[in-house]
């Protein structure tokens, strides 16, 4: 799990799967919990919990772009992923080849 | 001592020791850019130090901000845009201080100079946001 932490890359797959984790869980029961059976706590607990992860995802995004060998349509794609729900999902191949290259 | 100020006493001291490291941060990579063994023992310090004090910081933070029902106030919403204007900040820093240390040939770009500037700026609005809470 350190070693998975230790580098850039990976660190962007595991925070992005967890973003697009807690944004589906957001979006597909807490806000119905709220709107359609009464349970606020739900987007109580849920919505900082997504804060954080979106927050610690834009870091690791930001720091692999500013670490360098970033296409403007890569960076594009990783930033819009964690806007829309199955974002991140979707965008886990790319990270995927850039862990390849990068230790190829 | 309650549950409030137990988690604002430790939101202040994660972001106490993470805005300390990452004001230095740059400081240090420019001045330390043509010794890149100092720069990599103090991307290695500063690196780790970071990565704990921003989850802290932004943990205890959301933790305090949702205890106190705080959340739906201007106010938070406005310091929270701050913070994660400086989170991106976090990440620029940690891929400069990586790519300093990792490829010889790098400059530290001039602007890196003057993200200290913007950290102070941003921190004092930050800061006013919340103890004034003007919205």
């Amino acid at each position: 799990m350190l070693m998975l932490l230790s580098k850039p890359l990976s660190r962007l797959r595991l925070t992005g799967l967890l973003e697009g984790s807690t944004l589906l869980i957001l979006v597909a029961i807490a806000v119905p919990l709220r709107h359609l059976a009464g349970y606020p706590i739900a987007t109580k607990i849920m919505g900082p919990v997504h804060g954080l992860v979106f927050t610690l995802y834009l870091v690791a995004l930001v720091d692999c772009i500013s670490g360098g060998a970033w296409t403007s349509r890569e960076i594009a794609r990783g930033a819009i992923a964690c806007l829309i729900p199955f974002g991140t999902f979707l965008n886990d191949g790319l990270i995927k080849r850039k862990i390849a290259q990068a230790e190829a | 001592m309650s549950l409030h100020e137990v988690l604002k006493t430790l939101h202040i001291t994660a972001v106490i020791i993470w805005i300390g490291t990452m004001f230095l941060a740059p400081i240090v990579a420019v001045r330390l850019a043509d010794e890149r063994s100092a720069l990599q023992k103090f991307r290695a310090m500063s690196g780790m130090l970071m990565a704990l004090s921003i989850v802290a910081a932004l943990g205890f933070g959301m933790a305090t901000a949702a205890f106190a029902g705080w959340f739906g106030q201007p106010w938070v919403h406005a310091k929270l845009a701050l913070a994660v204007v400086l989170a991106a900040i976090h990440g620029v820093i940690s891929g400069q201080l990586r790519r300093l240390t990792t490829d010889p040939a790098y400059r530290p770009p001039r602007w890196l100079a003057w993200l200290p500037a913007a950290i102070l700026v941003l921190v004092v609005a930050t800061v006013f946001i919340a103890v004034a809470k003007p919205f």
